[in-house]
């Protein structure tokens, strides 16, 4: 039994002919023991293709169980394909004494050791070596370690290639799960693929409706010009519209008998005008008047004597 | 394995998440369009309606034709972009008829007299084309 702790976390080497009992959460490294190899030579290009052979390639070699494969690529033609059952594999641990609830992560030997070789002691009798690039036990007789799993483990980094986390295993789904997951999320994508279609089209159609204004009112293509020609058009009309109420407010004086305007002229926004009154008084009231005209944004008056 | 189908899932809400982020980029450009087409529009059936009521030549040359026609102006002729229009011996009514019918007109009035000499009225107009 090997026992170190590798970021924090022991990690142990378990094989079938000891006990173990651990008070922590642990890394286990499994021997052999617990799953099957296969080196197989297929003329194929990658490992994807020979998952999908693997249970024809194990056929009526394994127990029977619910296996996962695992494929590496040693060499163009060459796979190392591994077959494993997480259920006997926890039934295994738990036979051994091990509290499922401590493991943490469980890694495969033969993944652990695919690149480097490896002789050590497991215990007297038993030694993890490995022969033509696959990991085994066997009796220490026939092999020359010089030393244990628990030094060679001291400096080993483990890879990412876990075949179970106790993370994940809280999440506990069956295929089925998976299948409903991944046709939601499929349905998610389209749908959002969908609305991402949709709204550049939206967008194409805006700029389209844009020009198709534009050309059909015989508009320049940019705000800056229509604030341009805007502005310019306001200003012409506010000065036009001026001039008539300021005509408008001024017809609106009460005239007496033989009171007249004289002349009412507007030339470069400003309204001159030279009245007739008869007296005094009704020239104040005319002032008075005046005085009490609305508020023109462009336009002056003025008398002219 | 479990764990890659664990990773094909994490990935594809990865996916799922980035495509969100996508969409609402691209849903804030479009109300971004949207407002500036909208402005845009708005401005532009502005100019357009103000160019029609004060800058259309051919209303411009109609009023000024109905003017010629009914008022019978002594002086009227064309030049620098202007029409010039000089109406004399006007009498009340006359006078009256014709203010209103130029202050009621679209018409672009650049320069207005309007004068009394005696009984008699006259009006002297300048309009821009």
């Amino acid at each position: 039994m090997s026992l170190f702790k590798k970021n924090g976390k022991p990690l142990v080497f378990i094989s079938k002919n000891h006990r173990y009992s651990f008070n922590e959460k642990t890394d286990l490294l499994l021997s052999p023991e617990f799953y099957w190899v296969k080196r197989v030579e297929l003329n194929v290009k990658f490992a994807n293709e020979v998952k999908k052979m693997a249970p024809s390639l194990f056929e009526d070699t394994l127990p029977k169980g619910r296996y996962e494969y695992v494929v590496f690529k040693i060499t163009p033609k060459n796979f190392i394909i591994l077959a494993y059952d997480l259920d006997y594999i926890k039934n295994s641990l738990s036979d051994l004494g091990i509290d499922l609830g401590l493991i943490d992560k469980i890694y495969l030997s033969q993944i652990e050791f695919l690149k480097d070789e490896v002789s050590a002691f497991v215990d007297e009798d038993l030694v993890l070596s490995e022969i033509d690039g696959i990991v085994v036990l066997i009796p220490s007789k026939y092999a020359d370690a010089k030393s244990d799993i628990n030094t060679v483990l001291k400096n080993k980094k483990v890879s990412k290639n876990y075949i179970y986390s106790s993370s994940y295993s809280k999440i506990k789904l069956q295929e089925g799960d998976y299948r409903a997951i991944f046709f939601l999320l499929f349905l998610g994508l389209l749908l959002l693929s969908a609305e991402i279609l949709k709204t550049h089209y939206d967008i194409k159609n805006l700029d389209k409706a844009k020009s198709d204004f534009i050309s059909n009112n015989s508009l320049p293509a940019t705000m800056f010009q229509i604030d341009g020609i805007y502005n310019e058009l306001k200003s012409i009309s506010d000065k036009q519209i001026d001039l008539r109420r300021g005509v408008s407010y001024l017809s609106k004086f009460k005239m007496d008998k033989e009171e007249y305007f004289n002349s009412v002229s507007y030339k470069n926004s400003v309204l001159f005008f030279n009245i007739r009154l008869k007296s005094k008084k009704r020239y104040e009231e005319f002032q008075k008047f005046l005085r009490a005209k609305p508020n023109f944004k462009s336009l002056e008056i003025r008398e002219i004597k | 394995m479990r764990t890659d189908k664990i990773r094909t899932v994490f990935l594809t809400i990865l996916l799922l998440f980035v495509m969100f982020l996508y969409l609402q980029n691209l849903k804030h450009e479009y109300s971004k369009k949207l407002n500036e087409y909208k402005t845009f529009v708005k401005k532009a059936e502005r100019v357009v309606l103000l160019e029609d009521r004060w800058s259309n030549p051919s209303k411009t040359e109609k009023s000024v034709r109905n003017l010629k026609r009914r008022f019978k102006p002594k002086i009227f002729k064309k030049e620098a972009g202007k029409y010039i229009m000089e109406f004399t011996n006007l009498t009340k009514s006359g006078f009256g008829r014709l203010a209103g019918y130029i202050l009621n007109s679209n018409l672009k009035i650049e320069k207005l007299d309007l004068k009394r000499e005696g009984m008699k009225g006259s009006i002297y107009l300048e309009v821009g084309i």
